[in-house]
């Protein structure tokens, strides 16, 4: 019922995601792996925290909550900023791919020749988005369970399982904007400089809004708010910032099938 | 109009016009190919050949007027037309990495499974190998690739874009054969080809486009009673300048010693009546290009001639 368009794109990608989600598992372990070390230097750290601008110490807790907790540490370390980067690289190459690229290496005139709808060629390769990038969030997921019960920190699944909603939702986000802008013509360059551009510049606006007081307004703007960063794992998710998300993914749709529905296909 | 189609045209078109970028791709075409003939869409390239073309597989959208496939919208049932539509592409875009079998698999399931002893049998008659990835092989190992999945599901109509470029002679002739046997069996070909001899073997009939426009259709038979060579003959002496002065079917001729060049249309029997007696060594006959096929025909000003 899939379809072969749907197999053949994830058999294409069987490779690339094996690696990618390998790697991925490798550096979430190792991740957890250090969490020990920094006990030993907490006091340290602490006072240099501690004697940092209020604005700066207000953007590290912020991003983070404590510290020094399981789920602090994890939060600041793996879900504020490293983990979102790699995921979204992941996650716009994905949509760059499966529609820009395919157009721009003049397969995809080859697929649409044949008796499918437009449509459903669309929708079989969102699919494949949807599976890509769960996967390699699945495979985040996993990393994390391994390292944090090595390691034996005290964080729960439940949490760990809201933040990696989080966490996807993010990046079938990212994936999203370059799929749109494929859909909508653009080539898979042009399509990947609009993504990252729209998520450097969303990004900018959350850590603005959060060093500079008068500002925070500035963070409704933002994915990145929307997406919360370490907190959910403190605080777990909040139905809002999920319904905002995904009404962003929801917008990308409704960019991409009517565009592509309506234009001519590039040889 | 059935869903067989039954008797109307296989194509047809109204008004079809494409405006694409800067260039006109092609303009107030109206078209028809009737069922089980063989039509050649001849032209230089850049003609609009390959827009028409695209337009009638729905990869692109007409700026004005409406085309029909075997009796369906190409818009509308684009679809339910390209399930019985083979087409190969000018241009051989294919899935790199996939091998030959691989990128045959996925094709056939896009239309929902073809008999694969069809395709085993159509790769051996192309000596097509199908073991390879397809990004190794060499253009006319991929033109086979991709000739294979146009003809495997015996499609009622065969749109094939400039199909024998990069063949190899021995492959142009199974391709031949080919469409002899689709023709046998009533299937419709509509063949774009830059190149005359082409059409000429495989064709009924020629629509000739040129800059967007389609500047006439003729029946083959027609074509070749007004078919223009080039005559080159060398004699064993000077011949007098006035040799070939007032022969019908010459439209010029120079005399310069002992050669001559001459542009023939029709027979060249009166030709060779009047070089025989000054005893001729050579003799050489070219095909004229395209180009000159259209300035023969119908002047410098295609459009001009009004004959569509």
């Amino acid at each position: 019922m899939l379809g072969d368009l749907y197999l053949k794109e994830l058999r294409d990608q069987r490779w690339s995601l094996l690696l990618w989600s390998l790697a991925i598992i490798g550096y979430v372990v190792l991740m957890c792996a250090v969490y020990p070390t920094i006990g030993e230097s907490q006091a340290a750290l602490e006072e240099l925290i501690d004697s940092l601008p209020p604005a700066f110490k207000n953007y590290i807790l912020g991003q983070a909550g404590d510290f020094f907790t399981p789920a602090g540490y994890l939060g600041a370390r793996v879900f504020a900023l490293l983990s979102p980067l790699v995921m979204l690289i992941f996650g716009v190459g994905v949509g760059g791919r499966t529609v820009a690229g395919e157009e721009d290496g003049g397969t995809m005139g080859v697929i649409l020749a044949y008796p499918i709808a437009r449509r459903t060629a669309l929708a079989r390769k969102y699919l494949v988005v949807l599976t890509v990038t769960a996967a390699v969030v699945l495979a985040h997921l996993i990393g994390l369970l391994i390292g944090v019960a090595s390691v034996g920190m005290d964080v729960g699944i439940g949490r760990l399982l809201q933040a990696s909603l989080s966490l996807w939702l993010l990046t079938v986000l990212g994936a999203s904007l370059t799929f749109a802008a494929g859909a909508a013509g653009a080539r898979r360059g042009t399509a990947t400089a609009i993504a990252a551009g729209l998520l450097l510049v969303t990004y900018l606006l959350d850590t603005l809004g959060l060093l500079v007081s008068g500002l925070e307004w500035l963070r409704d703007l933002s994915f990145f708010y929307y997406y919360g960063g370490g907190q959910v794992l403190n605080r777990g998710l909040d139905g809002v910032h999920v319904a905002v998300l995904l009404a962003c993914i929801a917008a990308c749709i409704a960019v991409a099938f009517p565009t592509f529905l309506r234009r001519d296909i590039r040889q | 109009m059935g869903s067989s189609g039954g008797a109307g045209p296989v194509i047809a078109t109204t008004g079809l016009t494409k405006y694409y970028g800067r260039n006109r791709g092609i303009v107030d075409l109206d078209l028809e190919v009737r069922r089980g003939e063989a039509f050649g869409f001849l032209g230089p390239n850049g003609a609009g050949k390959t827009t028409t073309i695209r337009l009638l597989l729905d990869l692109l959208r007409a700026s004005h007027g409406r085309a029909t496939v075997l009796g369906r919208d190409v818009r509308r049932d684009g679809v339910e037309v390209r399930r019985r539509v083979g087409f190969t592409p000018g241009e051989l875009f294919l899935f790199e990495k996939l091998t030959g079998r691989e990128t045959l698999r996925f094709l056939a399931g896009l239309r929902g499974g073809v008999d694969w002893a069809y395709v085993d049998r159509l790769a051996g008659r192309l000596e097509a190998d199908l073991g390879r990835r397809v990004g190794e092989l060499s253009t006319g190992n991929k033109r086979k690739i991709s000739l294979i999945q146009a003809f495997m599901h015996r499609p009622e109509l065969l749109i094939l874009d400039e199909p024998t470029a990069g063949l190899d002679p021995l492959m142009q002739n199974e391709f031949n054969r080919l469409i002899d046997e689709a023709r046998e069996e009533g299937q419709t070909v509509f063949l774009s080809s830059h190149v005359l001899p082409e059409v000429r073997r495989l064709c009924d009939r020629v629509g000739f486009v040129r800059d967007g426009e389609l500047v006439a259709v003729e029946d083959v038979a027609t074509l070749l009673r007004r078919q223009v060579r080039e005559l080159d003959l060398v004699f064993r002496a000077a011949v007098p300048a006035g040799l070939f002065t007032g022969i019908p079917g010459v439209l010029q001729a120079e005399t310069d010693g002992v050669h001559a060049h001459l542009h023939v249309s029709g027979s060249f029997d009166e030709v060779f009546r009047r070089a025989l007696p000054h005893g001729i060594v050579d003799v050489s006959s070219r095909e004229p290009d395209l180009d000159e096929v259209f300035l023969t025909y119908y002047g410098e000003e295609p459009a001009a001639d009004g004959d569509r």
